[in-house]
């Protein structure tokens, strides 16, 4: 595969290589990873229904003239499943672990519509107020009868939890004034404030119209 | 310093913290870290950088940046002053460090450096060499063996540290590397401890002075 010159001064990683340069990203732009080697991933997916099956935050987006060349999300992830290492949590990385390995993972980035600069900055001060806050999980073992039974998924769905699009969703929602939280709720239907922090899930956002895609729409 | 009157200054040091300030720790329990500290003839055993303020996140403390076994990471700063019994704290600084040096050793080293692995090799053949070399062959072999084990791309705690501030500060590089030749600047580099952190001129004590 031939590699593609984004600038003079940047090369492209595996994953652009596929899918074009990732446009210039903002703070609190919402990233859709898609993880292609884990069967429970897979479970997750089939159960709500979506392309994706995790998400994270830009916090800090790369930006060459202040020498920035990479771009730094937060997430919230526990690491794999039966892994020995203890659980994350809401962790920050470089968007690079997930560009640079397309045999592993695929990714997508949204935009929430219409948000100022100040509001940006509030959702990331947001996220960085709970780096180190510990991963409330789905249980593993209930994807299985979720992967083959509605009720199950639904029961699955339901589950009070901490989780990766979770956080996100608080993350907007409190950094909104009181009028304008509607334009950051993802997830359709009635929800309290508490509801929508545990039960949103990646596919809620990906699929809300409150979001604009700007890269790898799926 | 003991964990009650250690838990009754460090708010007030907390809210003087400032971005790049380092942080010593010392845990007062564990082989591991007993290891390092009886190595190193060093009362402290790991060390990081203060990423973010108190007053740049409202509600919760300090952000800090430091290398752990998965790698550089940032953490909050309570998972040491929740547990003054287990673990000591001690502020060093380095003088003169204007906001714009702040911006530049966040901006240009830290996030540029976030996942990078830790240097497992380097840390066991730190500890092997100082251990060793009074019995065997003296330092000029452990060196060398040293030397194959190092990864130059990747970091311990306090070479991450030390690295940090020879990148973003080219023109105090020599305030900061106090070494006659280019050798000792490279080895002195690579085999950087928590303990040369503690001794090093070049930053200043803020809090908790010891050696």
């Amino acid at each position: 595969m031939t590699k593609q010159k984004k600038n003079k001064f940047e090369i492209l990683t595996a994953l652009e290589n596929i899918h074009g340069p990732i446009p210039e990203l903002k703070a609190a732009d919402i990233i859709f990873i898609r993880h292609n080697k884990s069967i429970m991933r897979r479970f997750l997916r089939k159960i709500i229904g979506s392309y994706w099956d995790h998400s994270a935050l830009v916090l800090y987006p790369r930006d060459v003239v202040s020498n920035r060349t990479k771009t730094i999300i937060i997430e919230a992830k526990k690491p794999a499943f039966l892994s020995i290492i203890p659980m994350r949590g809401v962790a920050i990385h470089q968007l690079d672990k997930y560009t640079a390995n397309p045999k592993a993972y695929d990714i997508g980035i949204g935009r929430v519509h219409g948000l100022s600069e100040q509001q940006r900055e509030r959702v990331v001060t947001f996220m960085l107020m709970n780096v180190d806050a510990p991963y409330w999980p789905w249980t593993h073992w209930l994807l299985l009868p979720g992967y083959f039974f509605k009720f199950a998924a639904r029961y699955y769905l339901n589950q009070q939890r901490f989780s990766c699009s979770g956080l996100i969703q608080k993350a907007f929602y409190d950094a909104m004034d009181w009028d304008d939280k509607q334009q950051v709720i993802f997830k359709s239907g009635m929800w309290s404030p508490i509801e929508l922090q545990e039960l949103t899930n990646p596919a809620d956002i990906a699929d809300s119209e409150n979001i604009e895609w700007v890269y790898n729409e799926r | 310093m003991k964990p009650a009157q250690l838990q009754k200054v460090w708010p007030k040091i907390e809210a003087q913290l400032q971005i790049g300030d380092i942080l010593l720790f010392h845990k007062r329990k564990g082989p591991i870290s007993r290891a390092i500290q009886r190595e190193t003839s060093s009362y402290w055993n790991h060390s990081g950088l203060v990423f973010l303020r108190k007053q740049d996140l409202q509600y919760t403390g300090p952000l800090i940046v430091e290398a752990l076994n998965l790698g550089i990471e940032i953490h909050q700063i309570k998972k040491y002053t929740d547990f003054f019994e287990v673990f000591d704290i001690g502020v060093k600084r380095f003088s003169g460090l204007t906001g714009s040096d702040q911006e530049k050793l966040v901006t240009t080293f830290i996030l540029e450096n976030l996942d990078v692995p830790y240097d497992f090799s380097r840390i066991f053949s730190i500890l092997l060499t100082k251990e060793f070399r009074n019995y065997l062959l003296r330092s000029k072999f452990f060196f060398s063996f040293t030397k194959r084990l190092i990864h130059v791309d990747s970091y311990i705690c306090s070479s991450f540290v030390h690295e940090a501030y020879l990148q973003f500060s080219k023109a105090d590089r020599n305030r900061i590397e106090f070494d006659q030749t280019e050798l000792e600047k490279i080895e002195k580099r690579e085999m950087y401890s928590p303990s040369d952190l503690a001794r090093d001129d070049a930053f200043e004590w803020v809090f908790n002075p010891q050696k």
